[in-house]
C-alpha cells in the first residue's frame, strides 16, 4: 500500500524519525531537515501538538513535506484535541493530501503542556480512533456512506511494560482488532525493555517498532549501539529515533545507522 | 479613648491538665499577667472554630487555647483536634485581616504550673505587640450568630 | 454525594460588598457532610464577613439561616422570611442547589459561597475523592466496579493510554492508573474476559441538559405538556 508498509511486509528493519510542525508559520527547517534524511528513513513520522504544546497543524505540514520534498510520511492523530468529527475530517484532508500513514495515539494529557487549563476532548479513545480510520477505509464513518474512501496503513502505540503486565496484551490485541498494522513502542532505553511485549502471543506476527529518543545533550553513542542491537536481535522490526529537542542532530544519528 | 490598653486574653482550658496547672500555678504563687480569662473546658476537643471567631467578635485581643501533651489526652485525641481546629481558625482569621498570630495552641501537663504561667505571659506579650483587637474598640456588637444553635 | 469546597474569603467579600444585608443560607444535605456549607460552616462564614465588615467600616449585617436540602421546593420554602428581610443570600449548597435557591427568590440576588468540585465518596477523615461523572452510560458492571470516565483523566474506553508507567498516571505519579485497577479487579473477580471486546465510542449526549422522569410518572408530564 504505502512504501512504508512495503518495507516492512518485505522484512526490512526500518528506520523512521521524527518531527515536530514548526511552533510558526515557516515550513523551511523542516523541508531542509527532510530533504536531507528522506532518502535515508523509511518514514518521517509528524508529531501532533508533542507535548501538548500548540503547533502548526500536522496534516498541512505533512502534506508540504510530501510535496515538497517527497518524504514518506506517517502522520500522527491525537485524540487530545479533536472529537470524532474533526478526526475525520483532518483525516479526509490528509488523504486528500497524500499522506498514506497514519499513527493513531491518545496523545499527552493537556497539563503536561504549556496551557494545562485547555479543555481536553479525548471524545474518542485510541482504539477507537482506529476503528474510525477502518472504517473510512471501507467508505464510510460512524453515521453512513462517504463520497470516496480514504485508506491508511494504521499505527497505533504500545506501552512497553505495565503494571500489572497483563494490561499490555489487553490493549495491544484490541488495537490489532480495530485495524492497527504496526505498533510504535513508548522510548526504550535497553533492548530488555522489548521482553515484556515480545512474550505476548499476538506480538509473534506484529510489527513493533521500537523508539528511542535521545536528548539535546545526550551522548548519541549508546543509543547507536542499542539500535544495531535491535537490529540484529529480532524483538524490533525497526526504531524510531526522536530527538524532540534538537532535531538536527537526527542527520548524525541516521547517517551512522543507514 | 486615651486608656491604658490591659489585654484581654481568652483561654479555653482542659480541666484535667492546663487547669490542674493553673490551679496550681495559684498555689505555687507563681506571678504572670491578670489579662486571662479561663473558660474550663472537659476536653480542648469541645472547641469548635465558631467559638475562636465569637471570641474575637466579642472583642478579645487573644485567644489560647491549652489541653494535654500529645498522647495524652483523656479522650485519646481530642487535643489533636484541637490542634487542627486552631490551625485552620488562624487561616481564617488570616483571611478577613484580623490575622492568626492572635490565636495560639498550647500543651500543658497538669503538672506544669511554671509552664502555664509563661504561656500567660508569652500571649500577654503578643497581645502588647499585636495592640487591641479592633473588632473590640469599634463598636459594642451583639452576637449575630447564636453559637447555642450552632453547637448542634 | 456531592462535593463542594468553600470559595476563597477574599472573592465571597467582594461578593456581598455592595449588600446591607446579606443572608448566608446554609444546606443540610451533602455540602454539610463535606464539611463546607452546612450550618456551621455558614456560622463560621458569617462570623468571618462581620469582622471583615467591621474591620472595613462597612455597614454590613449577616445572618445565617439553613434547610434540610436546596434542592427540594419544599424546603427552601421554610427560608422565604429570612430571605424577605434580607438584600442578598449567599448560598452555600452545591450548583444545583444555588441555582433552585435563586429560581424560588428570583427578586433576591443570590450569590454562591462554594465551588461544586464533583460526586464522590468519603475516603477517609476530611478527604473526599471523586468517583463519578454521570455521564448517563455507565460502564461500571463492565470494568469491575471502577470507572474509567471519572479516574481516568482521557476516559480511556479500552484500556491503558501510553502514558501510565508502573501502574500511575501520567498526570500524577502518586495517582494509580484506573485501568490497572480495573485489570486486577477484574482478575480478582475472574472476569477478564470482559476486556476482550472493543468498547464503541460514547454517546456525548450527556452534555444536554438532563431531564429526568419517573417512569410512574411519564403520564403526568407527558400527557400535559
Amino acid at each position: 500500500m504505502s512504501k512504508f508498509s512495503d518495507a516492512l511486509a518485505g522484512g526490512k528493519f526500518v528506520l523512521t524519525v521524527e518531527m515536530d510542525p514548526p511552533r510558526g508559520t515557516a515550513l523551511g527547517d523542516m523541508y531542509a531537515l527532510a530533504k536531507g534524511l528522506s532518502a535515508k528513513v523509511d518514514a518521517v513520522v509528524v508529531s501532533d501538538n508533542r507535548g501538548a504544546v500548540a503547533r502548526m497543524s500536522p496534516v498541512l505540514a505533512a502534506h508540504h513535506l510530501i510535496k515538497h520534498t517527497g518524504a514518506e510520511v506517517i502522520l500522527t492523530l491525537t485524540c487530545r484535541d479533536r472529537n470524532r468529527l474533526a478526526l475525520t475530517s483532518e483525516m479526509l484532508a490528509a488523504a486528500a493530501g497524500g499522506v498514506q500513514n497514519l499513527l493513531l495515539v491518545s496523545g499527552d494529557f493537556v497539563t503536561l503542556g504549556d496551557q494545562p487549563g485547555t479543555r481536553p476532548v479525548y471524545d474518542l479513545d485510541s482504539v477507537q480512533a482506529l476503528v474510525l480510520a477502518s472504517l473510512l477505509a471501507q467508505g464510510r464513518d460512524f453515521s453512513g456512506e462517504l463520497a470516496e474512501p480514504a485508506a491508511f496503513f494504521l499505527g497505533a502505540s504500545l506501552p512497553v511494560a505495565t503494571d500489572p503486565p497483563g494490561l499490555a496484551g489487553i490493549k495491544f490485541s484490541k488495537k490489532l482488532k480495530a485495524g492497527a498494522g504496526y505498533f510504535m513502542t513508548q522510548p526504550v532505553s535497553g533492548a530488555a525493555d522489548l521482553d515484556a511485549l515480545a512474550k505476548l502471543p499476538m506480538a509473534a506476527d506484529t510489527k513493533i517498532i521500537a523508539g528511542l529518543e535521545l536528548g539535546a545533550d545526550q551522548e548519541a553513542g549508546p543509543l547507536l549501539e542499542l539500535a544495531k542491537e535491535l537490529k540484529g536481535g529480532g524483538k524490533a522490526a525497526g526504531v524510531h529515533l526522536a530527538c524532540p529537542e534538537a532535531p538536527q542532530r537526527l542527520t548524525e544519528l541516521v547517517d551512522k545507522l543507514s | 479613648m486615651g486608656e491604658k490598653y490591659e489585654p484581654k486574653i481568652l483561654a479555653l482550658i482542659c480541666t484535667y491538665c492546663t487547669y490542674t496547672a493553673a490551679d496550681m500555678a495559684g498555689s505555687m504563687r507563681l506571678q504572670y499577667p491578670p489579662n486571662v480569662r479561663v473558660i474550663k473546658l472537659l476536653c480542648t476537643g469541645k472547641v469548635d472554630v465558631i467559638y475562636l471567631l465569637e471570641a474575637f467578635k466579642a472583642g478579645a485581643d487573644v485567644v489560647m487555647v491549652s489541653g494535654c501533651e500529645i498522647g495524652d489526652c483523656h479522650f485519646l485525641e481530642g487535643n489533636l483536634r484541637a490542634k487542627e481546629r486552631v490551625a485552620h481558625a488562624k487561616t481564617l482569621l488570616d483571611d478577613l485581616g484580623l490575622g492568626g498570630d492572635r490565636l495560639e495552641m498550647f500543651h500543658i501537663g497538669a503538672s506544669d504550673a511554671p509552664k502555664w504561667a509563661e504561656a500567660v505571659k508569652l500571649m500577654t506579650r503578643r497581645a502588647h505587640e499585636l495592640g487591641p483587637n479592633p473588632l473590640g474598640r469599634k463598636k459594642p456588637r451583639a452576637a449575630q450568630t447564636n453559637i447555642e444553635e450552632l453547637r448542634a | 454525594m456531592i462535593v463542594a469546597e468553600r470559595k476563597p474569603f477574599d472573592e465571597i467579600a467582594a461578593a456581598t460588598s455592595g449588600f446591607r444585608k446579606v443572608l448566608v443560607a446554609a444546606c443540610g444535605t451533602c455540602v454539610a457532610v463535606c464539611l463546607t456549607g452546612g450550618e456551621k460552616e455558614a456560622g463560621i462564614l458569617a462570623a468571618q464577613l462581620d469582622m471583615a465588615a467591621t474591620l472595613g467600616d462597612r455597614e454590613q449585617v449577616f445572618s445565617v439561616g439553613c434547610v434540610e436540602r436546596q434542592c427540594d421546593r419544599e424546603f427552601l420554602e421554610e427560608l422565604g422570611p429570612q430571605i424577605a428581610e434580607a438584600d442578598a443570600v449567599i448560598s452555600m449548597a452545591c450548583g444545583a442547589g444555588i441555582q433552585f435557591l435563586a429560581e424560588a427568590y428570583p427578586d433576591t440576588p443570590v450569590l454562591s459561597g462554594v465551588n461544586t468540585t464533583f460526586i464522590g465518596v468519603n475516603e477517609d477523615v476530611g478527604v473526599w475523592t471523586e468517583r463519578c461523572r454521570s455521564c448517563r452510560d455507565c460502564v461500571l458492571s463492565i470494568t469491575g466496579g471502577v470507572c474509567p470516565i471519572a479516574l481516568c483523566p482521557k476516559g480511556m474506553l479500552n484500556g491503558p493510554c501510553g502514558g501510565a508507567d508502573q501502574g500511575k498516571c501520567e498526570t500524577d505519579r502518586e495517582r494509580d492508573c484506573a485501568w490497572s485497577v480495573i485489570y486486577r479487579r477484574l482478575e480478582n473477580t475472574g472476569r477478564l474476559a470482559n476486556l476482550e471486546e472493543v468498547i464503541e465510542a460514547r454517546d456525548h449526549r450527556d452534555l444536554l441538559p438532563g431531564r429526568q422522569v419517573h417512569p410512574a410518572y411519564q403520564r403526568r408530564y407527558s400527557a400535559h405538556e
